[in-house]
């Protein structure tokens, strides 16, 4: 298997207005893989992805650490996305719903982004615009170029959305919580529609959520972030299925399922604010593993016999008492 | 302390059966909070909910599942007294809301915990002086007394030491469900409506608060009316459910049964979408 | 920015907000510095304001910083004592509209009878749409020009009853909207729930986050009040002479203006610098409020 990698983030360390709020991210994006991004509020989950698809300065932050390269860029350069964005990297933002301009045609958005990145592929902006729409899976898109936003439901300007931003064939599309404002039906529409057009288009795909469902669905690999730190990352199957750092076994412990009995195990406390982010492992205060020397220091990714690499000085001890536990 | 509403208090309520093909296992009469074939439309508009009957027995965990635009929220200001019934009523202690004034004590019987923590809370008060004004208003405690009780309802929930002192602007998500929930109980409630009490909090957090309302349930018997589009939660949380759509019930019944087996199609295609 | 504000609602960038609070800080020193001259000067400066100290229409000099007006009297004492007056005048004609109009619109916008909402806000639109001006002139015909209240100067009166009469019903229209939109929150329909009487619910719950709403406007609106007492004399209302006092400066300087600019000139700029200074303030105090909304 030849794979060829899109985007590497080494160490990448995020401030804005001189506060640290990422503090250790590394990803690494093959061309047309899809992969995931999980992490609680605070985790810098959405700081990393504007990092990625450049529009940190437009909230006053930049990179102050680390490496970011993207096609061969390096975007810890200024000026390094003149003419990246929509081409190569383009992102599906948070609150999509209403990003949408009220008073525009969904066929003056498309038509807008069309000509402004000249992809009409030789069709012409409109009928390419119809093309875009119905790659996304909308039916009788010549009747939704004439429509305004408020006429479509919230799942159909989701796929507005992302047809904005497949416009420019990127190489990478950012979707950044994509299904939060959805309802459940929706959601999963949505989450199908993004692995498909990553499988078909030849595009990658980060795609971020809360929620290790939503993730695990659609993406191959997968990053669990915690307190502004990439803290396990591997094979999204292996995460869920044989998870290895203490924060990620205790997310899939809390999480409610159907058909799952017995007591939710909930994480004690809260995450430590970013001003006072302790001096070691950042999840040691609540973690249930750890010990006085894991507040030394902060621990970095490590390969691990499973597969997954796993920040965690104790990962090899916690699998052992484990397996101990069970036997 | 004493709930409000006793078992004796209770009136038998015989409410008129809807017509159509829905299977009720939940029953329709007998409990604290019962609504019988309730109808709501705001204004002129068309109904939001039509035909729902529904009653939470004594301590019973009821979960209400539905999309956008289904009227579970609308059902639940219904619930809780805060909009009145288009047709149908709805009765607390067997009397309706509409007899119930202000200052009834009956009125307590019912409490609500809302969907977005933040702004469920007066934002220039304490998490302390939130649950002591309860005790104040509510009670006619002294000010010292209520300061007192307060602080041992918010360790209840979970919350004492400096956050008992912060404004909801200082607190996370977490904290100011707990304040908003203990706020709840120091009503001394029957019944608690909580509208998608965990869709606005992390998973983590989410976990302590299911668990915090399970074991308020468990512990002091309190109803709970679980209002949520996430199945996950009201399979943990509850033993009944109805499912609505378009305002409404589609269908009703145990939750295992319900989840396990669906018989109406659109359950079934929620239960597929779970990802 | 949205993105980063729903991911972390405590972390909203903080260089966003450091320029607000310098504008408030830069605001609130040129309002005190106004404010200051206006109690200063006059101690220290013993000139009488009313005396003929030198030759008229003399420009500014050394002795007489802002110079002397038409029959010789010193611009600069008669300017900041007459802002002792215009301050006062101001700061009794906002405050007693504000507390009246921001409890009467809460009251109102709290209470579920249709009738009296309506009944009240027509009454408002009707004070609101009868031009200001009628009402003072018709005020001060009433009163009769004599009508006094003890320290302020004749024609004091009629101008604060006229402000007190009319004003509150802006403050009424904020309070009622706001608290309109307090009904639809959270915290407030709990209260219902809980059973708190109505005065509790607006006194604890309603007023507290009407209050910097008004408060807000209040500001902005004394300059209004003193832009109001200084176009008063213009048509022979008002504060009479020779009382000094901002407007009826202006109005002696406006015939001279050509010869004497200095008269006129030195009343607008302290009135500016006032001017500025609030307005500064209301900015600041406004994307505030707006931000602890949000939060």
């Amino acid at each position: 298997m030849t794979q060829t990698l899109l985007l590497q983030a080494s160490n990448v360390a995020i401030e804005i207005d001189g506060r640290q709020l990422v503090s250790s991210v590394d990803l690494a994006v093959n061309k047309g893989s899809a992969v995931g991004i999980v992490g609680e509020t605070g985790s810098g989950k959405s700081l990393t992805c504007r990092a990625i698809a450049g529009s940190l300065p437009a909230i006053g932050g930049s990179i102050t650490h680390g490496t970011l390269t993207l096609d061969g860029r390096d975007l810890t350069k200024p000026k390094a996305y003149a003419d990246l964005y929509g081409r190569t990297v383009s992102l599906v933002p948070q609150n999509s719903l209403s990003a949408l301009n009220p008073l525009m045609r969904i066929g003056a958005h498309l038509i807008e982004t069309i000509k402004a990145l000249d992809a009409d592929d030789g069709l012409g902006p409109k009928n390419r615009a119809a093309q875009l729409l119905e790659r996304v899976g909308l039916r009788d898109p010549e009747r939704i170029l004439r429509q305004y936003p408020h006429q479509l439901s919230g799942g159909m300007r989701q796929r507005v959305m992302i047809a904005l931003a497949i416009a420019g064939r990127p190489k990478l599309l950012i979707a950044d919580e994509p299904t939060t404002a959805l309802d459940v039906s929706v959601q999963k529409e949505i989450v199908e529609l993004l692995g498909q057009l990553t499988r078909e288009e030849d595009m990658a795909m980060i795609l971020v959520s809360h929620d290790l469902g939503v993730v695990s669905a659609a993406t191959e690999t997968v990053a669990v972030m915690y307190s502004g730190m990439v803290v396990e990352h591997g094979p999204t199957e292996t995460i869920l299925q044989h998870p290895r750092h203490p924060y990620t076994k205790a997310l899939l412990e809390a999480r409610p399922t159907i058909g799952r009995t017995g007591r939710l195990v909930g994480i004690p406390g809260a995450p430590a604010s970013p001003d006072a982010w302790p001096s070691g492992c950042r999840f040691a205060p609540r973690c249930k593993y750890a010990q006085p020397a894991c507040n030394e220091a902060v621990p970095t990714l490590e390969a691990t016999d499973s597969g997954q690499f796993v920040a965690c000085r104790r990962v090899h001890e916690i699998g052992a008492l484990e397996s101990a536990g069970a036997a | 302390m004493k709930h409000i509403i006793s078992d004796q208090d209770l009136v038998e309520v015989n409410p008129m059966e809807p017509e159509g093909s829905i299977n009720r296992t939940v029953p329709a009469a007998g409990g604290v909070l019962v609504a019988s074939d309730v109808t709501f439309a705001y204004g002129s508009g068309p109904a939001v909910v039509k035909n729902v009957s529904l009653a939470v027995p004594e301590g019973a965990a009821i979960g209400i599942v539905g999309e956008s635009g289904s009227g579970k929220s609308t059902l639940a200001s219904l619930l809780v007294g805060m909009l009145t019934p288009t047709t149908g009523t709805i009765t607390v202690g067997g009397r309706p809301w509409s007899s119930v004034r202000r200052r009834d004590p009956l009125r307590l019987a019912v409490q609500m915990v809302f969907q977005n923590p933040y702004t469920a809370l007066n934002p220039r008060m304490t998490a302390l002086r939130t649950v002591s004004e309860v005790y104040e208003a509510c009670s006619g405690a002294a000010k010292a007394e209520a300061s007192e009780h307060a602080r041992e309802m918010l360790q209840r929930v979970g919350l004492t030491g400096l956050a008992i002192d912060k404004r909801p602007g200082e607190m996370s998500g977490g904290q100011c469900q707990r304040v908003g929930i203990a706020r709840a109980l120091a009503a001394n409630p029957s019944v608690i409506v909580a509208d998608e009490p965990t869709s606005a909090l992390d998973v983590s957090v989410q976990a302590q608060i299911l668990n915090l309302l399970s074991d308020l349930r468990q512990e002091q018997g309190i109803g709970l009316v679980l209002i949520s589009h996430d199945l996950n939660v009201v399979s943990y949380l509850t033993d009944s459910a109805i499912v609505m759509r378009h305002g409404e019930v589609v269908e009703q019944g145990a939750t295992d049964g319900l989840l396990n087996s669906p018989a109406h199609p659109y359950t079934r295609s929620l239960i597929d979408s779970v990802l | 920015m949205a993105v980063v504000a729903a991911e972390a609602p405590g972390l909203v960038p903080a260089r966003r907000r450091r320029p607000r609070r310098l504008e408030l800080r830069v605001g609130i020193g040129l309002i005190a510095a106004v404010i200051l001259a206006c109690v200063v000067i006059p101690i220290v400066n013993t000139t009488d304001p009313n005396a003929l100290v030198a030759a008229p229409l003399q420009p500014p000099s050394a002795q007489h910083p802002f110079g002397t007006d038409t029959v010789g009297r010193d611009v600069f004492i008669r300017v900041f004592t007459a802002g002792r007056l215009d301050l006062a005048l101001a700061a009794l004609g906002v405050i007693v509209p504000l507390v009246t109009g921001t409890v009467i619109g809460t009251v109102i916008g709290a209470s579920r009878s249709r009738t009296l909402d309506v009944v009240a806000m027509r009454f408002t639109d009707g004070l609101i749409a009868f031009p200001f001006m009628i009402v003072v002139l018709l005020i001060v015909l009433i009163l009769g020009p004599e009508a006094q209240i003890p320290p302020l100067p004749p024609g004091a009166a009629s101008v604060l009853a006229a402000t007190w009469l009319v004003n509150w019903t802006t403050y009424a229209r904020l309070a009622r909207a706001r608290t309109h939109v307090l009904r639809q929150e959270d915290f407030i329909a709990a209260t219902g729930l809980l059973g708190y009487s109505r005065p509790r619910i607006v006194v604890r719950h309603l007023l507290p986050s009407v209050s910097p709403t008004t408060a807000t406007f209040a500001v902005a609106d004394t300059l209004g009040i003193v832009a109001l007492i200084a176009a008063l004399p213009f048509l022979g209302a008002g504060i009479q002479p020779p009382t000094p006092e901002w407007g009826s400066i202006m109005y002696e300087g406006r015939g001279v203006l050509s010869q004497a600019w200095w008269i006129s000139l030195s009343t607008v700029g302290v009135v500016l610098v006032l001017g500025t200074g609030v307005m500064m303030v209301v900015d600041s105090l406004i994307s505030n409020t707006r931000r602890a909304r949000l939060t």
